[in-house]
């Protein structure tokens, strides 16, 4: 199976009217180029994750999924256009831009999580349309969306992995020693496969100005091997054990201030978080969890506030709106409603509301 | 030392020899598939209580055979197999490390499996493997529930090992799986 990410095909996104922010992005047939040879045919970088769109640049964003196979001595290059970030134009579905997020990625970080667009505060007091990026990698980057460039990229979660971005160049830092090589199991990797947060969105809330961040806390040993590549079959390579990261938790829900570039609040779950989050103009944050806690928080402290025991465990993606008042003779009662997997009534959470007090001591 | 003594070291010495040849024994022409379905490979997908095929007589040169199941091991990761059953607990494939079949445990019933491929997601293997490396990787599945004789089966695992190896630990009988599946 042929991917159209990659290949010549790119060759005239490489010549569009305003180049990728970084040299390494710069260049024709990339996607050709940074492979063995004719390994860019099966190589992978599918999209399977959020696609954003802006109105006003008239641009799509989305990642590409990490190559294959996972075993990364047999792909020898930076693997383009894999485990990045496009913006491409809506009308002619040429790229503007691409940013390698993960180049030559070793632990199957894919970079197909979501991209959150915001209006960014610059320095004179004008606003830069900008976009927001929990990564695979545990990198949460914001970035100028009209170019990719890169104005901050920071750890949120636990990296060993990797030694940080390099704001320079855009590149990401490699950390050598917990490289897999065949025949060779490499201990105590973090994040692991499904990255520090996988495909659940986290959820921007312009009240707080926070974006609330569902993730893991998962880390691998990892052992490489000759992998074959057989339509049909997963072509990986490698062989990996999971568990849980530092503090022995799997699932961590972060309250991010992107401005300040810091961790307001975390709150441990010991399930991995799945589950998407959703924040409320009332000053509430939801998700689940695996064993089928629906919970509310409080969007200042994170305090709990509420929770619902449901039938199963929670990876479907929670909305709300506002339901007809019907005998509510309260003007201004806000419901929300979620709907976790498999549950097929929705639940009313039109009672809840965060404590004026408590949202003001934090 | 007594001759008595000296005879059943010998007798001993040669059942060892006899019990290790027949686990080591080795067919180095096993017959290619034919372009067409082998009759001998019955299909075991039988309705309800129906009763299983008569055993196919291949079953003794495979079971408990030591470089079969070595050879096995190797296909079974060359072949991507792990990548959907892992290492016998299961993912995208069914779990084999279990008690429980869906198509039947025998070793032939196995690779009836293999041969054909089934219906939830199994890819069938005819034509990309010759017949005796789809009983080699019959037999080293049937060791991943610890079906297979101790002596027969790999010290060394080819993976990341979380588990001592099967030379090591308990032959334990046969779980059912915890919980019907579908
Ligand atoms: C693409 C994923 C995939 C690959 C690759 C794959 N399997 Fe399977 N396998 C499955 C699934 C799914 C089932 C369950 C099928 C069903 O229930 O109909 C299965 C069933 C089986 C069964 C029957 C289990 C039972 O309970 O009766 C055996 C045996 C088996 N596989 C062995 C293998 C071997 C050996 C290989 C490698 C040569 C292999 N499989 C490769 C997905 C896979």
């Amino acid at each position: 199976m042929e991917s159209l990410q990659h290949g010549p095909r790119q060759r005239r996104a490489d010549r569009s009217r305003i180049p990728p922010p970084y040299p390494q992005d710069q260049g024709t047939d990339l996607g050709v180029k940074s492979w063995g040879p004719e390994q860019w045919k099966i190589g992978g970088g599918t999209v399977w994750g959020w696609l954003s769109y802006d109105p006003v640049l008239k641009l799509v964003y989305y990642g590409t999924s990490n190559p294959g196979p996972w075993n990364a001595e047999q792909r020898p290059g930076d693997n383009k256009w894999t485990a990045g970030v496009f913006a491409r134009d809506v009308s002619t579905g040429q790229a503007r831009w691409y940013y390698h997020s993960t180049p030559h990625d070793l632990f199957d970080h894919d970079d197909i999580n979501e991209t959150i667009l915001v209006d960014w505060p610059g320095p004179n007091g004008q606003r830069i349309p900008a976009m927001l990026r929990p990564s695979r990698n545990g990198y949460f980057y914001v970035q100028d969306r009209r170019n990719g460039r890169i104005l901050s990229a920071d750890a949120y979660s636990f990296i060993n992995a990797y030694k940080g971005v390099d704001l320079k160049t855009g590149r990401l830092i490699p950390a050598p020693e917990k490289e897999p090589k065949e025949g060779r199991v490499v201990r105590n990797i973090c994040p692991g496969p499904p990255g520090a947060k996988d495909w659940n969105p986290s959820a921007f809330s312009p009240v707080t100005g926070l974006i609330y961040i569902p993730h893991l806390n998962i880390c691998m040993d990892m052992g490489a091997k000759n992998a074959n590549y057989i339509p049909g079959t997963p072509f990986v390579g490698a062989d990996v054990k999971m568990y849980a990261g530092p503090g022995g938790n799997r699932g961590v829900f972060t309250a991010w201030d992107p401005v300040a570039r810091r961790k307001v609040f975390e709150i441990k779950e010991d399930l991995p978080l799945w589950s998407p989050a959703l924040a409320t103009a009332g000053g509430l944050v939801f998700y689940g969890t695996m064993d089928g806690w629906f919970k509310a928080i409080d969007a200042r402290s994170g305090k709990l506030l509420w929770q619902f025991k449901t039938g199963s465990g929670i990876i479907g993606q929670p909305i709300s709106y506002r339901a007809p008042t019907g005998d509510s003779t309260s003007p201004c009662r806000r419901a929300s409603a979620a709907g976790p997997e498999r549950s097929s009534r929705p639940i009313s959470t039109n009672a809840i509301r965060p404590p004026r007090s408590a949202s003001s001591t934090q | 030392m007594s001759l008595r003594f000296r005879n059943s070291t010998a007798l001993l010495a040669l059942a060892a020899a006899l019990w290790g040849c027949n686990r080591e024994e080795r067919q180095t022409r096993g017959k290619p598939l034919g372009e067409t379905a082998t009759a001998a490979m019955p299909d075991t997908v039988y309705p309800g209580t129906g009763n299983a095929p008569a055993p196919d007589p291949r079953a003794a040169q495979y079971e408990g055979n030591a470089s079969a199941i070595a050879q096995g091991q190797m296909l079974y990761n060359q072949m991507n197999c792990v990548g959907c059953h892992f290492h016998g607990g299961g993912g995208m494939g069914v779990a084999l490390m279990d008690g429980k079949w869906r198509y039947g445990g025998r070793i032939d019933q196995i690779v009836a499996s293999i041969d054909q491929g089934r219906p939830n997601g199994m890819p069938a293997w005819r034509h990309r493997l010759t017949e005796q490396q789809m009983w080699q990787l019959a037999a080293y599945v049937r060791t991943l529930s610890g079906q297979e004789r101790k002596d027969a089966v790999s010290a060394r695992a080819d993976e990341v090992s979380n588990t001592p190896p099967q030379t090591q630990t308990k032959r334990e009988p046969l779980m059912p799986a915890d919980s019907d599946e579908q």
